[in-house]
């Protein structure tokens, strides 16, 4: 009996042992310095030479981290509820960086986005800005109606897997622009705008796609933002093609910030990133500046000093007079005169 | 009736000795009075010294009068404070080994009585001129002045023979020997008177006969000794040395033909004054000391502390009397006896001689100790401080402070009102504490609950408003910190920063943070009351804590958390905003870092940028961003208030650390952003930058000569020459455009910055050519004459100032306004604008500087030619003409076309140009060296010619 269950455990194991193999196969495990791993093509896998003063460095299999847990433990309260993503298909998106396309690159990066995206309510699509073959156009949509409802086919349950094949296959994708990244934004600025929720917008494309036009285009989607709902956007880069942010959205008083897809390439630095774009720091319900999750008395009034377990750092026993009268006669003190 | 003079003489002599002893004995005592145990090494010297004393100097002032302790008084604060610190001291913890040990040294305890002996008279000489007492006994030897008058008058001196016989002329023998002097008187009277008849005779004795005598046993130099018939045995005793200190005092025994016939006992004499043993000593006698017998010693409060031997005496009272009996200020009841007991060991017997302990037999080797008693006073108050009358006021139940500061008429000028203390001593906890109270008020309103009851022994002190606080209070703080325990802290805070009187106070129990500041003088104005500081230290970890106060909450709810009740070892920092609050904190910021252990991180956050007191600062638990900013003292006013950013250490999965830099958006208040509410993270590091193009220093540019209104002009950011010359009226007609200058600051300083290194690199070039050795070896210190003139050259120059001027094309940039040609303004520029001149300057060397009008035809040679032509020292090749706009040029290096021969061209120059002929160097020095200090000299010269034309005087 024992025999036979342990020998179906072993059996399992090899199963499994056999499917990470061919995991394993088909991200290949190339020896170069590059931080993001992916296949150099589609169907061919190749087995890289095992380099072991490569190997802490690179970790080839991407396995995303939980973040459920940590939403739950330190009770994190989610910020954005809306995300459109735009992805840039473009030309200039094939040109090769690392041995691969930029493109290829580009998705890699928003699938582990998309893995890495915890379980909860989120809204929203994701773009692309051209297309080879046309299907749905947004602009064309857009531009027939004005009616303003019809926004809302595009604002969906934001399903990773859905949306990850929507930007890899461009028979499905939704269409922003006409191939530049500013006649995308402007497209979507509409769409953004009709949401009055807080929206975060997340372009994946390569850095020197972002030029002044499309800072122009930001620029005036935030204040569009700004004066119609008293909002604001976050937009967030995920850039491709260098190992710096270039990005130019950043300015110290906006919202989102801007990456190289390689230092977000890692579960924890992915992780990292989607907390920092969605979740708000822990929760501190009774506002007295110690978060839920490590304040021990969780309804402290108002305006008392705390400690670091959030409980008063006074007793109440000392603030009032009365106890004090007794061992001495207190009031001779607040005498104070100034 | 045996009494004599000789006897007399040497009983003084012994009481006083006795005396003096006494005297010697009291300083090594006095400590033993005063209670000081002091520590071994001290006690040592003093021992040493008191055994110096004694040896060196044996007759000590008998002025100093130490038998007796001074009265312990309370009349000045500073006998007080003495008096409190021997207290003090003996409060201070001693452990039991250490005290026996102090109390069993009794080197310093002198044998009573052996004084007597310690001047040894020098010679054996019998003692002359002193009247024979009529006891004496004749002997051999023995010399008599017989006056025989009446019918004969004759005077006989005659020797007693060795029979015992005095043989006198005309009468015969008479046996004299054994007779006393006046047994024999009266024989030697009666038979003359019966021999001769009608003669009277006078008998004297002249010289005595010696005796011999043998002193054995415990004598200092025991032996036979030849003395005066006329000695006494204590006489005979000292005259040969006395006695050892191993030898009795109280049985000295004389032996006369085998019997004994005198005992003497030498306390006797010494402390009663009976000499009724102390015989004369015959031909023969044999004195014989035998060792000293059981001893005890008696220390501390008696009159003479000192090893008694005792004979009959056996009980403490009967050794007390010996000692002269107890002192005044001896404590009878806390007296014990340090015995030595059957095993070899030293054990304490109390003896409380107010309960019997007199009747205790004393034994051999037994150490009485009396203690003192303490340097206490009951039932009295001291005031002390600020006052007029400070000192001890006696006590009586139910006292109130009001009863000893009656009227303000007691105080002195500028005493503090506010706040004054009493240290109180718990009698029964044997603690000190500190209670404050309001001075102002107890005189007011004496029925007021500021008004305190007093207890015995309480010291009330005043302070003053303005001298140092901590002085008054050191002393408590001090006691405070001795009598603390590992339970029971230190009853004191500390308070520093922005405070009038900052420092280490005594803390009265329910004390509230106000209530310590004013303590220290009190709020004072211009105090940070947003932010204050409180370190708590936690009594069982001794880590220590920051919790951040706002005075302003405290004044608004006295009984609220802004107003903690101060624990002991509290410290309290108050800022204002000149003080540096980062700076003063750092220590105790250090410490919580030191603290702090893995899996937690140091609470300090830091802040940089436009707030006032940018630094490192706690994190105090539910720091917010705003409350940072309060910290620092908040934004100043060219800080950008509408965003922040705030860079925080992430740990994200565990132990990696990121920083992420978050924009903090200070005036929004929506949830979920990062805003003045956003709650800090350790090491949280928060910038506050400049508002955009902040202008906090007005640019204030001047235009001077030929313009409408010249004078100064505020510019903005981006003003140009341009628009200034506008906002000038435009030029005169006069105006000359192409001379005008243009002066600017940071020109002017790169200038300077120039000239200064060239003048330093000619500096050291001359201390190069002094040192460099000469044309011959001999000469240790080359006259370099080349050099000489250099320097003076040199010193002749002086620092060159640089003038900064730049060379605009005025004209093109005030006419075209446009951007290649006009120039941005900064702060101090200046622009002169000449009138036109129709003149070229030659200067330099030429004869006759001078100027000349301008044609166009002349060119610069021309001008030279003017002015007489160059001199012999001028460099003609190096000529420089300084156009009007300051732009120099050679004569070689212009758009001209060469002269023929290879003579310099001729340069055409503008109205109001110098022509400047330089000196050649060559003529001065012919060394290399020459080239940069060349340069320098034609910068000067430049500097002077071109602006020549400028600065000349219109009216010429």
């Amino acid at each position: 009996m024992l025999g036979l269950v342990s020998a179906k455990n072993m059996f399992s194991r090899m199963v499994r042992a056999g499917s990470l193999l061919s995991v394993l196969l088909m991200f290949g495990c190339s020896s170069s310095e590059m931080l993001v791993k992916i296949p150099s093509n589609s169907d061919g896998a190749t087995i890289a030479p095992y380099d072991t003063s490569t190997f802490k460095n690179n970790i080839d299999l991407f396995s995303p981290l939980s973040l459920e847990r940590k939403i739950d433990q330190l009770k994190l309260l989610q910020r954005t509820e809306k995300l459109f993503v735009l992805f840039d298909n473009s030309d200039s998106m094939q040109d090769n960086y690392r041995g691969i396309s930029r493109y290829d690159y580009g998705l890699e990066i928003l699938d582990r986005f998309h893995r890495t995206l915890p379980n909860m309510t989120l809204q929203g699509n994701v773009f692309i800005t051209s297309a080879y073959i046309n299907t749905f156009f947004l602009s064309r949509i857009l531009s027939g109606d004005n009616n303003q409802d019809e926004f809302s086919w595009a604002i969906e349950p934001y399903d990773p897997d859905i949306m990850q094949e929507r930007a890899k296959d461009t028979t499905q994708s939704f269409v922003a622009g006409d191939g530049s990244l500013h006649s995308a934004i402007y497209e979507m600025s509409d769409l953004i705008a009709y949401t009055n929720e807080p929206a975060a917008l997340l372009l994946v494309t390569h850095w020197e796609r972002i030029d002044k036009k499309a800072l122009t285009a930001i620029a005036h989607l935030r204040q569009r933002i700004k004066m119609q709902h008293d909002k604001e956007l976050c937009v967030y880069t995920i850039g491709v093609g260098n190992n710096y942010s270039r990005a130019r959205f950043d300015q110290s008083d906006t919202c989102g910030t801007s990456v190289a897809a390689d230092k977000i390439a890692q579960p924890r630095d992915m992780l990292h990133f989607i907390e920092r774009m969605f979740f708000f720091g822990p929760a501190d319900t009774d506002n007295d500046g110690i978060y839920d999750y490590r304040d021990k008395c969780p309804d402290t009034e108002q305006g008392r000093l705390v400690r670091f377990d959030g409980c008063k750092r006074f007793d109440s026993a000392d603030l009032s007079n009365d106890v004090l009268k007794k061992p001495l006669d207190k009031s001779r003190f607040i005498v104070s005169n100034w | 009736m045996k009494c004599c003079s000789a006897k007399v003489n040497s009983i003084i002599r012994a009481t006083l000795l006795s005396t003096l002893f006494a005297l010697q004995a009291n300083p090594i005592s006095a400590q033993d009075r005063l209670g000081i145990l002091l520590p071994g090494e001290t006690q040592l010297q003093q021992a040493v010294k008191a055994a110096a004393r004694v040896q060196d100097d044996p007759l000590p002032d008998p002025e100093i009068d130490i038998t007796l302790p001074e009265e312990p008084e309370l009349v000045e604060v500073e006998e007080q404070s003495e008096l409190e610190k021997k207290v003090a001291e003996t409060l201070e913890t001693i452990s039991l080994e250490e005290q026996i040990q102090q109390q069993v040294v009794q080197a310093e305890l002198e044998q009573f009585g052996y004084d007597i002996f310690s001047q040894a008279p020098t010679t054996f000489a019998p003692v002359e001129g002193i009247p024979v007492p009529p006891d004496y006994v004749i002997g051999p030897g023995d010399t008599f002045i017989l006056q025989i008058y009446g019918a004969t008058d004759v005077e006989y001196r005659l020797v007693v023979t060795r029979e015992g016989k005095l043989l006198i002329p005309e009468i015969g023998d008479i046996q004299i020997a054994g007779l006393t002097f006046e047994e024999a008187k009266f024989t030697l009277n009666e038979q003359i008177t019966k021999l001769r008849i009608g003669v009277k005779t006078v008998v004297t004795l002249a010289d005595l006969h010696t005796i011999q005598v043998m002193m054995v046993g415990e004598v200092a130099r025991p032996g036979a000794y030849t003395v005066s018939g006329l000695s006494s045995l204590l006489n005979t005793l000292i005259t040969t040395g006395g006695i050892k200190r191993t030898g009795t005092l109280r049985n000295i025994q004389v032996r006369r033909q085998n019997k004994i016939v005198a005992s003497m006992d030498i306390y006797q004499v010494l402390l009663k004054g009976i000499d009724e043993s102390n015989i004369y000593l015959r031909q023969g006698d044999v004195v014989f000391v035998p060792p000293i017998g059981q001893t005890i010693g008696v220390a501390g409060e008696v009159h003479r502390p000192a090893i008694y031997e005792i004979k009959t005496e056996n009980t403490v009272d009967e050794v007390l009397e010996m000692a002269g009996g107890l002192l005044p200020t001896a404590s009878a009841d806390k007296s014990h006896i340090e015995r030595i007991t059957g095993s070899g060991l030293r054990t304490l017997v109390s003896a409380n001689l107010d309960a019997g302990g007199g009747n205790i037999e004393v034994k051999n080797g037994d150490l009485i100790r009396v203690f003192p008693v303490l340097n206490k006073m009951e039932d009295v108050v001291l005031l002390s401080g600020h006052v007029l009358i400070p000192g001890g006021f006696q006590w009586t139940p139910g006292m109130r402070v009001s009863d000893l500061i009656k009227s303000p008429s007691i105080l002195r000028q500028s005493a503090e009102y506010e706040v004054a203390m009493v240290q109180r001593e718990i009698t029964s906890k044997k603690r000190i504490e500190a209670h404050y109270f309001n001075l102002g008020e107890v005189l007011e309103n004496p029925a007021s609950k500021q008004n305190i009851k007093l207890s015995p022994r309480d010291q009330v002190i005043v302070f003053d408003t303005h001298s140092p606080r901590g002085n008054q209070v050191a002393d408590m703080v001090r006691k405070l910190k001795s009598q603390a325990t590992a339970f029971d802290p230190p009853g004191m805070f500390d308070a520093r920063g922005y405070l009038r009187h900052q420092g280490e106070y005594p803390l009265e129990k329910g004390m509230r943070l106000l209530d310590a500041i004013n303590v220290t003088g009190g709020v004072q104005v211009g105090t940070d009351t947003r932010y204050s500081l409180l370190v708590r230290k936690d009594q069982t970890t001794k880590n220590i804590e920051f919790i951040q106060l706002s005075l302003d909450k405290a004044k608004r709810k006295p009984f609220g958390d802004h107003n903690p009740v101060i624990k002991p070892e509290d410290r309290i920092y108050v800022f204002d905003s000149s003080i540096d609050r980062v700076e003063l904190i750092k220590a105790d910021l250090e410490q919580v870092k030191t603290q702090t252990r893995y899996g937690d991180l140091s609470p300090v956050v830091r802040v940089a940028g436009k707030v006032l007191k940018p630094g490192t600062y706690p994190l105090v638990p539910g720091m917010r961003v705003e409350d940072l900013v309060i910290a620092a003292g908040g934004m100043k006013e060219d800080a950008f208030g509408i965003t922040a950013s705030l860079s925080r250490h992430e740990i994200v999965d565990g132990e990696f650390s990121k920083t992420d830099n978050l924009n903090v958006k200070l005036q929004d208040n929506r949830a979920h952003e990062f805003n003045a509410q956003t709650i800090l993270h350790p090491y949280d590091h928060l910038v506050l930058r400049a508002k955009p193009e902040w202008n906090d220093a007005p640019k204030l540019v001047r235009i001077e000569g030929e313009v409408i209104y010249p004078g100064e002009y505020h510019v903005g950011k981006r003003e140009t020459l341009c628009s200034l010359v506008q906002r000038a009226g435009g030029f005169t007609e006069d105006a000359y455009l192409f001379g005008s200058a243009f002066f600017r600051e940071s020109v002017r300083e790169r200038e300077q910055e120039a000239m200064d290194r060239i003048h330093d690199q000619i500096d050291d070039l001359l201390v190069d050519v002094h040192m460099s050795p000469g044309y011959q070896k001999d000469q240790k210190l080359p006259v370099n004459k080349n050099a000489h003139d250099l320097y003076r050259v040199i010193r002749e120059l002086d620092r060159p100032q640089a003038v900064g001027r730049m060379v605009v094309d005025i004209e093109t940039a005030v006419t075209k306004c446009d951007e290649t040609a006009d120039i941005v303004l900064e702060d101090g520029d200046r622009l002169v604008v000449p009138r036109y001149k129709e003149e070229v300057s030659v200067v330099g060397q030429v004869y006759h500087p001078t100027s000349h009008k301008y044609q166009s035809d002349r060119a610069a040679y021309d001008y030279v030619n003017l002015s007489g032509g160059t001199k012999e020292f001028a460099a003609r090749e190096h000529i420089y003409i300084v156009q009007a706009n300051g732009e120099v040029m050679t004569a070689r290096s212009s758009v001209s076309s060469w002269g023929w021969l290879g003579s310099p061209a001729n340069v055409k120059v503008t109205p109001g140009s110098t022509v400047f002929v330089p000196l050649s160097v060559d003529r001065i020095n012919g060394r290399e060296f020459s080239q940069s200090w060349v340069e320098l000299v034609y910068k000067l010269a430049l500097s002077a010619a071109s602006l020549k034309f400028i600065f000349e005087d219109p009216s010429n």
